[in-house]
C-alpha cells in the first residue's frame, strides 16, 4: 500500500493506516517539534498528539497538492506557534522544563543544537525546515505564511547568527 | 563554520517518540470519532477506561509543573450547555498555561456545617507569570459562555 492509499485509509478511520503513517512520520515530526519548541520541548508529546488529531480532522481537505509529510509539518509549525505564543518571556518556567525529552546531541553537535535553540523563532523555523528537513523555500513560504524571498533572507540571517553563536562559544 | 546547509543537515532528523505515545494518540483519535477500533477487546476496554478519565487526560504526557493559580468553576442557575470535550479542547489550547484540572462529581461526600449556596463543579490548575496572565486564561474559559461563574485564586506556594 503506498502513502496515498494509506492516507485514504486513514481518512476512512482505519487504525492500521494511522499506525503505518505514524511509524513513517512521527520520528521526524517529534524531532522537529522538540527543536522548534526549544525550551518548551516538554510540550512535544502533547503537540505530536495535537498534530495527528488536527490531521485526522482536516484530512478531508487534503488534496495531495503537497506531500502528506509537508502537510503534517505545516500543522506542526502552527501548533508550535500557538504553544510559543502562550508562553512569552516566562523565564521562571524555563528552568523547570529545560532538558526534558530533548534530542540528545553528542560531541560537537551540542554547540550547534544549542545555537539553533537560541535562534529567534522565525529564523529557527526556516533553517530547521530547509537545512534539516530539506523543504523548498516555496514549501516553507506556504507553511509559514511568508513569501519565498523572506524565507531565503531568513535562512541567510539564521546561518549568519549560527556562525556568530558558534564563533562566540569558541572565544 | 556554518557556510552552507551541510553542517546543519548533519543534525539528527529523527527522534523516536516515547514508546506508548502512539497508543495514546490512537486512543485520542478514537475518542474523537476519527479512528475505528481495530485491536482486541482488551484494548477496547483500556480505551473505555481512558475515556472515563475525561478532561483529566489532556495533560497525561506532561512533565509535572507546579501550578500557582486555581480557577474554580461554579454551578449557577444560568449554567447550560457545554461538554467535557469542549472544556478539554479549550484546556488543550491553553497549554502550557493550564497544567491540570478535574470535573467534580455531582454528589457531595460531606458538607460541614452545611452545603454552601454555590457548588464547585470543577477546577483548572494554571501556571502563569502574573495575575494578568492568569486572568486572561480565566476569562477565556468556556464556563463563562455557558452561564457559569468562575473564581480565580492564587495558590500559596
Amino acid at each position: 500500500m503506498d502513502e496515498r492509499q494509506l492516507v485514504t485509509a486513514f481518512l476512512g478511520g482505519e487504525e492500521a493506516a494511522f499506525r503505518a503513517l505514524y511509524d513513517l512520520h512521527a520520528p521526524s515530526l517529534y524531532a522537529f517539534l522538540n527543536r522548534i519548541l526549544g525550551r518548551w520541548r516538554s510540550e512535544a508529546n502533547d503537540a505530536l498528539q495535537d498534530v495527528w488529531l488536527r490531521a485526522a480532522r482536516d484530512l478531508g481537505r487534503f488534496r495531495f497538492q503537497s506531500s502528506f509529510r509537508t502537510w503534517l509539518f505545516g500543522i506542526a509549525v502552527n501548533r508550535c506557534r500557538e504553544i510559543l505564543r502562550l508562553t512569552p518571556n516566562y523565564e521562571e518556567e524555563i528552568a523547570e522544563v529545560e532538558g526534558v525529552t530533548a534530542p540528545e546531541p553528542v560531541g560537537e553537535r551540542i554547540d550547534l543544537e544549542r545555537a539553533v535553540a537560541r535562534l529567534p523563532l522565525r529564523y529557527r523555523e526556516v533553517v530547521v525546515l530547509h537545512d534539516i528537513y530539506e523543504h523548498t523555500h516555496a514549501e516553507i513560504g506556504a507553511m509559514l505564511g511568508i513569501d519565498e524571498g523572506t524565507s531565503k533572507s531568513n535562512l541567510s540571517r539564521a546561518r549568519a547568527l549560527l556562525r556568530r553563536f558558534i564563533g562566540g562559544n569558541h572565544d | 563554520m556554518i557556510e552552507d546547509r551541510n553542517e546543519i543537515a548533519s543534525l539528527p532528523r529523527e527522534t523516536a517518540p516515547p514508546r506508548d505515545l502512539d497508543d495514546a494518540i490512537a486512543a485520542a483519535l478514537r475518542r474523537a470519532g476519527l479512528l475505528r477500533r481495530s485491536r482486541a477487546p482488551l484494548y477496547a476496554a483500556a480505551a473505555a477506561i481512558v475515556l472515563a478519565i475525561g478532561i483529566a487526560f489532556f495533560w497525561t504526557h506532561r512533565a509535572p509543573v507546579q501550578p500557582n493559580y486555581i480557577l474554580l468553576l461554579y454551578e449557577s442557575p444560568r449554567l447550560a450547555g457545554g461538554s467535557r470535550a469542549e472544556y478539554g479542547a479549550w484546556a488543550r489550547e491553553m497549554r502550557p498555561l493550564i497544567v491540570g484540572g478535574e470535573e467534580l462529581a455531582d454528589s457531595t461526600v460531606l458538607a460541614v456545617p452545611a452545603q454552601p449556596a454555590e457548588r464547585v463543579a470543577g477546577y483548572f490548575l494554571i501556571r502563569a507569570k502574573d495575575d494578568a496572565s492568569a486572568a486572561r486564561v480565566a476569562r477565556a474559559c468556556p464556563h463563562l459562555r455557558h452561564g457559569g461563574a468562575i473564581v480565580l485564586r492564587r495558590i500559596v506556594l
